[in-house]
């Protein structure tokens, strides 16, 4: 009895286990984005299917969808359908004034203040209108000190006032004349006329419940207006019809919140939802099944973000400090393999930010390249000497006026569930051990990660940043006085790039001004705060009846009009209540 | 079929209880299967490693893989004499080592955390499990992953079985108030759901092995405190106790010389439940990331692995699910036959 039933375990294994012996699909090539998929959309909105809906796709919840609380690409998403501003970044990423709302906007001769009208007429979806004080009241609420606005307050506390002169004028003055001072009145907006009722009992904006009931259910001004958000479930948005611009092409655009990837595949291929945001596997290899030709087309472009591992350079660890060392640290790196293995060939190895305007202005720095011999050389030349009998490197350091021998042994910290970092590290570490130098793993969950990057509390760690147009967004992370509060993680610390920064945030005349930035580009790259390890590319899966799509550096989503211009042909609608 | 527990008992205690389990095929199939991961996990660099197991270099004869299953055990490194370049970080074995050099492979040559360029590959002759992501072996990182099951299961119960009849022991002896405290201790202990718990201080700890062994230990005693007490309170009513206590032996020598061994059967069984229950909570905080930390290699991140890769590399899923399943599957029925043949109770049952 017993051996029959271990045969037939044994059977039932082999039959399970067979189909999992068959080989992976070979790799595709990547020659995607279909015309189709960037089609404009018709004037004759007969030709659209209105009465379709979107479906889109969250990995969490947004934090807030009060605008100017928002601290995630999520929350943006979602405002940038609720809301209107006066000032929006186009398909090139660049500043522009909003055509529906500004009639016009002025700078004075010395560029300290900026005059702002609005045209007439303009409402919030409740039907109160929209005017100046809006504005004046939303930036008194970003700079005040009560309002955890965190990622808000970057620009807008560049200006000293923001004024309504009457209801349709607002004048903003600025701390100093600067040819960055138009980014710092782009803020978003929030109703005067909702938020100042709740803000006798709670200045803070997220305590009492009617301020966290407002900051659940936003009343906004743009094409789309809030109708439901269900936690972990979905958010569902509904087409304006009073909207004073070109209406919406979905009746409803629902985002659907799925934090597991492969659960966010399996509801695209079963077309649940319209948009996925795929991984390079998903992408290369994935994509190929029939299953996923069936329910959509996937597309490719470049993206202005990359992935990098900071040195905490601080002074806290023995090891970083040292310019010679973070760059043996760059070569050490198999770029080549990792951009095979962990992204499938589709991304490049990151030569640092603002490459273009370094090549423009010949501040090309050479390149790091795979070369253990070359980060071997700079170890020994920093001190870091091998030791004979067990291989690993040493040096002697000064701990609390003793000399003790150190071991070049660091830890570094990676993001939970991230799929591409575990696999970085293990190239790099295997490497990095082959020139005797030990790199121990942390996983640590991703806010708690954001928190001691914020604290300086690593040796190392693995990131991803997303660049704008404006090289000043730089500063943030390479200014040494962005160490206290911005995002300067590792306290880099140079002279001349400060002073480069400085430059080019006062110069008016924009070649200069780019010089400035090409030439800091080149002094970063060289001096290896980071590994600059590769820069990412936008790759998007969208259903295949989804027209009028454009994929800018930063995505298919966060710039105007985005997600408004997305359409479906007449016939082909899908969500449809009406749909077949 | 009739076992041989009918027979009229004779020997001691131990000979009466391991009679009974031999007599239970589950249970002896389970234990030597027990044996099989242990071994396993023992020799794990003798099986798969990137160094061999004997090789000539450089004219002498070096045993790395030896070495290395020796440096492995607590203390018995240190016997072992530095020098050998197979010992020192960085060192390519597969490099260095001449084609036509003398030198004996492991089964499997491949380390867990050696990387090659065949990522994703199926099941071959070359790679019998397959590769992961990184093109590291399967099989390489499964028989290391072992070493941390049997690790996770034994130490964090050791710890587990130390707190608990420690605890057990004393609240049942004294009973009264020390047993209402300790009572309520285990009572508010057992009321977290382990699982968070374990979570939550992970969270305030550096994730490691060594610390998911401690808190797993830490949090996994109340069972055995629980089966320790009802234990004491029985025995310590029974003769031998008494004519130990009426011959001025103390408390402390009472409870270990008289009445720990003969309640060490009962607690036993809950401890080998224990294991199966820690290592599925290793492979469960493994999957989440807090457990063994990337590149090494525990089940619970080969699956997490695997999990990413489960549309496109299938054959990654099965090797830790089924290593996971059948370690805690042969625990449970060394557990199930433990208990049966230490309770009088099942004497005689048809099996």
């Amino acid at each position: 009895m017993l051996g029959s039933r271990w045969l037939r375990f044994s059977l039932l294994l082999v039959v399970v286990v067979t189909p999992g012996c068959r080989r992976a699909p070979a790799p595709v090539e990547a020659s995607v984005t279909p015309k189709s998929l960037g089609e404009a959309a018709p004037t004759d909105r007969a030709l659209i299917a209105t009465d379709d809906w979107l479906i889109g796709c969250f990995r969490g919840n947004p934090n807030t969808l009060n605008p100017i609380l928002n601290s995630s690409a999520i929350d943006k998403r979602v405002h940038d359908l609720l809301f209107d501003g006066p000032f929006v970044y186009d398909e090139n990423l660049e500043w522009q004034t909003n055509d529906l709302l500004v009639e016009s906007c002025v700078d004075s001769a010395d560029h300290l203040t900026t005059t702002l009208r609005l045209k007439k007429g303009l409402r919030w979806h409740d039907g109160v209108p929209f005017t100046a004080h809006d504005i004046a009241y939303t930036w008194r609420k970003i700079v005040d000190d009560r309002v955890p606005t965190k990622a808000a307050r970057t620009g807008p506390d560049q200006i000293s006032a923001c004024v309504a002169l009457d209801e349709w004028t607002v004048r903003y003055t600025h701390k100093a004349a600067l040819p960055t001072n138009k980014w710092n009145i782009a803020f978003d907006l929030i109703p005067k006329h909702i938020y100042e009722k709740g803000e006798a009992d709670d200045p803070t904006m997220v305590k009492s419940e009617y301020n966290m009931r407002m900051n659940r259910s936003p009343v906004g001004n743009g094409p789309y207006r809030f109708v439901e958000w269900i936690t972990d479930d979905k958010i569902v948005l509904q087409r304006w019809d009073d909207y004073p611009g070109p209406k919406g092409h979905f009746e409803r655009i629902i985002y659907r919140i799925i934090p597991d990837v492969q659960g966010r595949m399996v509801a695209f291929e079963r077309q649940e939802i319209d948009e996925i945001e795929l991984t390079p596997q998903q992408f290369v290899l994935e994509s190929a099944r029939e299953s996923f030709r069936n329910a959509g087309v996937k597309a490719f472009a470049p993206r202005w973000m990359f992935y990098y591992i900071v040195f905490n350079q601080d002074g806290s660890n023995p090891f970083f400090e040292d310019r010679q060392v973070r760059r043996a640290m760059c070569y050490a790196m198999n770029y080549p393999l990792m951009i095979k293995q962990v992204f499938h060939g589709l991304f490049e190895q990151s030569l640092g930010p603002f490459r273009e305007l370094r090549a423009r202005h010949g501040f090309a720095p050479e390149p790091f390249r795979y070369d253990l011999d070359m980060a071997a050389s700079l170890l020994d030349k920093a001190g870091w000497l091998r030791d004979a009998a067990d291989g690993w490197r040493y040096r002697m350091v000064d701990r609390e006026g003793t000399q003790v021998r150190q071991r070049f042994a660091f830890t570094i910290k990676i993001p939970q569930q991230g799929q591409t970092s575990p696999k970085i590290i293990a190239i790099l570490a295997s490497d990095l051990e082959r020139i005797g130098v030990e790199m121990k793993t942390q996983v640590v969950e991703w806010a708690t990660l954001l928190g001691q990057a914020r604290a300086h509390d690593f040796e190392a760690t693995l990131l991803a940043f997303t660049l704008g147009v404006e090289p000043d967004q730089g500063w943030n992370l390479w200014h040494s006085s962005s160490y206290a509060n911005g995002r300067n993680y590792g306290g880099y610390a140079s002279p001349r790039v400060d002073a480069l920064f400085e430059k080019g945030r006062h110069e008016f005349d924009h070649a200069e001004r780019m010089r400035c930035y090409a030439e800091l580009s080149k002094v970063v790259y060289e001096d290896a705060p980071y590994i600059f390890l590769v820069d990412a590319a936008n790759l998007w899966g969208f259903n295949k009846r989804l027209r009028g799509i454009r994929l800018t550096p930063r995505g298919p989503h966060l710039f105007h009009p985005g997600t408004r211009e997305w359409w479906v042909p007449k016939g082909l609608a899908l969500h449809a209540p009406t749909a077949p | 079929m009739w076992t041989d527990l009918q027979q009229p008992a004779t020997g001691s205690y131990r000979q009466l209880v391991w009679r009974r389990f031999r007599a239970n095929r589950r249970g002896v199939i389970g234990l030597a299967a027990i044996v099989l991961l242990l071994g396993v996990a023992f020799f794990a660099p003798l099986i798969a490693a990137d160094q061999p197991i004997v090789c000539r270099y450089e004219g002498k004869l070096y045993f790395p893989a030896i070495v290395k299953t020796v440096r492995e055990i607590p203390f018995a490194g240190w016997v072992i004499p530095g020098g050998s370049p197979f010992g020192k970080a960085g060192f390519d074995a597969k490099a260095e080592l001449s084609d036509d050099a003398f030198a004996v492979w492991p089964l499997v040559p491949y380390g867990p955390l050696e990387i090659t360029e065949d990522a994703l590959e199926p099941p071959s002759r070359q790679h019998w499990l397959g590769t992961d992501g990184s093109g590291r072996d399967l099989t390489a990182r499964m028989v290391h992953g072992a070493v941390v099951s049997v690790k996770v299961g034994f130490i964090s119960m050791g710890i587990a079985a130390l707190i608990g009849m420690t605890v057990g022991a004393v609240a049942g002896y004294l009973g009264g108030w020390t047993d209402a405290v300790l009572s309520r201790l285990i009572e508010v202990v057992v009321c977290f759901p382990s699982f968070f718990l374990i979570l939550a201080v992970m969270v305030w700890l550096e994730p490691s092995i060594v610390n998911v062994m401690v808190v797993i230990g830490l949090t996994r005693w109340t069972g055995i405190a629980r089966f320790t007490r009802g234990e004491f309170m029985r025995l310590k009513r029974l003769d031998f106790a008494v004519a130990a206590r009426a011959l001025g032996a103390g408390s402390v020598r009472i409870m270990v010389r008289h009445l720990l061994p003969n309640a060490l059967a009962p607690v036993l069984v809950t401890v080998t439940f224990g294991i199966a229950h820690a290592i599925l909570l290793e492979a469960g905080l493994s999957w989440l990331g807090f457990g063994v930390q990337p590149p090494d290699p525990s089940w619970g991140n080969v699956l997490r692995s695997a999990y990413t890769n489960l549309r496109v590399a299938p054959h990654m899923v099965y090797p830790p699910c089924v290593a996971i399943f059948l370690a805690v599957l042969v625990y449970n029925l060394v557990g199930d036959a433990l208990r049966d043949a230490v309770d009088p109770r099942m004497f005689g049952r048809r099996r």
